[in-house]
């Protein structure tokens, strides 16, 4: 039940989802991988939004190079932990959201505690090595991946449903080279935002997806493609599904 | 036989800025023979320049950093460069993006 505050507050999305949507909001459950440049803008928009429970991981502490993109973080910040960082602007910007930030490497190991019985997974993450473990994760748990990763003024995303869609695995079966990435912080604002929007649609039951659709955000020429995806039968990850 | 390739981000930059190029083949014809066609006939470099950097797409003949799909499906989950084409095909190219 909404109180007159929250309807207060969250009135002009109401209008565009309803009450309904919005109390499928407040009962949502939401994990956030990752606390750097895409995980400030998703963490920020879905607090914003109000989302019931968001829980958010990150390990790394803040550095002065992440203050161009990561807008969770503030000068005042550097050095500190980005979960604690996190934990402490997300429940300033709405105190209805019950915001829980884990300073914690995701890993094979701990991977299904972390997530739990959160309802979906949003990537911000910034490698594969990972990512890889957070797609098997979904895939186990038979819950959505919201996946987003930026490079410059590139970006792209799709949302992955378990057994319906391709997984990474299907679209990158061997992991991209690392590197260091430059990036804007612009670039993260966009693409986390794409997925905030994919996560909202699919909480409050509306709109199509971005699924089997690979999204590229190319901000040099301000345009915006898609590929079209197929699942891998044969996939390691989900062929089973 | 004719297949279209579909380059995206500064791939597609590097090969003039078309959205789809018609590329034709001998048959039977491999992604490899396609790749070595494109950067023989339509300028796809080893190394574009984006930004201040450089990202490398080839180390010889070798593809170290560009996606390649065959109607979609990762040419890794299929047989690699080895990869047979038909005629119609698509095949879209694109770098991989991994920041966060």
């Amino acid at each position: 039940m909404l109180t007159e505050n929250e309807l207060e507050r969250y009135e002009r999305q109401i209008r565009v989802f309803g009450e309904d949507g919005q109390e499928r909001l407040k009962n949502a459950k939401v994990f956030i991988a990752g606390a750097g440049g895409l995980g400030s803008a998703i963490s920020i928009y879905l607090t914003s939004a109000g989302i019931g429970r968001i829980r958010i991981v990150d390990h790394e502490e803040i550095e002065l190079s992440n203050l161009n993109r990561q807008i969770l973080h503030w000068d005042k910040d550097v050095g500190n932990k980005k979960a604690s960082s996190s934990e402490e602007k997300l429940k300033k910007i709405n105190p209805y959201v019950r915001v829980e930030a884990i300073s914690e490497t995701i890993d094979e190991n701990n991977v299904l505690a972390l997530v739990d019985d959160f309802d979906l997974i949003v990537d911000a993450l910034d490698n594969f090595h990972t990512r890889y473990i957070l797609s098997r994760a979904a895939i186990a748990k038979n819950i959505p991946l919201f996946h987003g990763a930026i490079n410059g003024l590139y970006g792209q995303a799709t949302t992955i449903i378990p057994g319906k869609t391709a997984c990474l695995k299907c679209i990158f079966p061997e992991p991209p080279p690392s590197m260091t990435f430059p990036v804007i912080g612009a670039t993260c604002g966009v693409i986390g935002c794409i997925q905030v929007t994919e996560v909202i649609k699919h909480l409050v039951k509306m709109g199509s997806f971005l699924e089997n659709r690979l999204l590229l955000w190319d901000g040099l020429n301000t345009k915006i493609d898609e590929i079209r995806l197929e699942r891998n039968p044969s996939c390691e990850d989900c062929g089973w599904k | 036989m004719k297949v279209t390739v579909k380059p995206f981000l500064f791939i597609r930059d590097a090969l003039g800025g078309q959205r789809e190029i018609e590329v034709k083949l001998d048959s039977p014809a491999t992604i490899s023979d396609l790749l070595t066609t494109l950067r023989r006939d339509y300028g796809l470099p080893d190394e574009i320049p984006v930004g201040r950097g450089v990202f490398k797409l080839f180390d010889g003949n070798e593809v170290i950093n560009m996606v390649v799909l065959k109607n979609a499906r990762s040419i890794k989950s299929l047989e690699g460069l080895e990869t047979k084409l038909e005629d119609g095909e698509e095949i879209a190219l694109f770098p991989p993006v991994i920041g966060g």
